[in-house]
């Protein structure tokens, strides 16, 4: 699943080091994560913090936390992995930027679209209309599905390019980058 | 001005301390820093503007941020034994949105004024009226807030990508 998502760009995954220790980072990204799950207070809450996640055996996962009026396609899921080499800390992250709640909304497109495209075909004789209303239908279909996907491919993208910036800031404090 | 401007968002002015030399940090900064003026370029640069030996004046590119027009962000730099202090003022372009709160004002007073003066009183009028306070509030608090928060993020961003950028050339600040 993972590999097809990475094929067709919704999701992505790259390598960071970071020169700290693990017991620093762990402390660090816990004392930058609020806490995860969804709430309706959320956008009222005056965090600080630009992720919300959880940090379990090596392990970490995070998401930006939804802000007020901030409806831009930034929810991209973040999940990690880290493990010590040396004295630096390799961080392995994947950015996944489908969820399964986007399923139901990808069957009912089947769905009607392909009620759309068989009545197209099968009713009633050939007429004028027909001319106009093919292209238009398969305009509409590679618009509806098109631009959820452009959108979310960016989402990745933006996840990708902030979250590396995003863990190298909270780390600056660490002895090892700047003192 | 300023002082006010500060206060209600529209500007602000802050340090950035980072354990390096000057002349590290200006090679830098041009390395990641695209020329003005480039709008179509597809570099993966995030910011453009002009990088001289003492300061900087950038603009962050839409392409990073899709949210609002970027503040103009001008820094000042100053070597204090081994640590680099970047003086950095961000200003909103408050200029941009001089016409856009004018004709909103003055339709605004137009359509007021239609509806207080020519149309009966009824109970119509006061829906209408109640609809065009809340458009009236949303017309004005957008732009100001769109605003005020691309200040807020540009201040984290720059402070961010500019430890990011030099990552590499860091020295000890204790030296």
């Amino acid at each position: 699943m993972t590999a097809f998502l990475k094929k067709i760009g919704l999701a992505d995954s790259f390598q960071m080091e970071l020169p700290i220790d693990k017991t620093d980072f762990v402390n660090t990204l816990a004392a930058n994560l609020d806490e995860p799950g969804y709430s309706f207070f959320e956008v009222f809450s005056s965090s600080k913090n630009r992720y919300k996640g959880k940090i379990k055996n090596d392990r970490f996962e995070m998401a930006r936390r939804v802000r007020f009026f901030e409806t831009n396609f930034n929810n991209a899921r973040t999940n990690g992995s880290f493990s010590q080499t040396g004295d630096k800390l390799i961080i392995d992250i994947e950015v996944i930027g489908f969820h399964n709640v986007m399923i139901p909304f990808l069957i009912c497109f089947v769905i009607i679209y392909g009620i759309a495209f068989s009545s197209f075909f099968l009713s009633g004789g050939p007429g004028k209309m027909d001319v106009i209303a093919l292209p238009f239908l398969i305009l509409h279909a590679a618009f509806m599905l098109g631009i959820p996907y452009l959108l979310l491919r960016r989402s990745v993208r933006t996840a990708k390019y902030e979250i590396e910036r995003d863990l190298f800031f909270m780390m600056r404090h660490s002895p090892r980058i700047m003192s | 001005m300023t002082a006010f401007l500060k206060k209600i968002g529209l500007a602000d002015s802050f340090q950035i301390e980072l354990p390096m030399d000057k002349s590290d940090f200006v090679k830098t900064l041009i390395q990641n820093v695209d020329e003005p003026g480039e709008a179509l370029s597809t570099t993966s640069k995030a910011y453009k503007g002009t990088v001289k030996n003492d300061g900087f004046e950038l603009t962050r590119k839409r392409k990073f941020d899709r949210k609002t027009t970027s503040p103009l962000i001008k820094g000042a730099l100053q070597q204090v034994g081994g640590r680099l202090i970047v003086e950095v003022t961000l200003d909103a372009f408050i200029k941009r949105l001089i016409p856009y709160y004018a004709v909103l004002t003055a339709i605004c007073l137009f359509a007021f004024g239609l509806l207080l003066f020519t149309i009966h009183p009824g109970n119509v009028r006061m829906i209408v009226l109640i609809f065009m306070a809340i458009q009236v509030v949303f017309m004005f608090a957008g732009p100001y807030v769109r605003t005020i928060r691309s200040v807020r993020e540009t201040k984290y961003d720059l402070e961010r990508d500019l430890h990011f950028m030099m990552k590499d050339k860091f020295t000890s600040g204790n030296e």
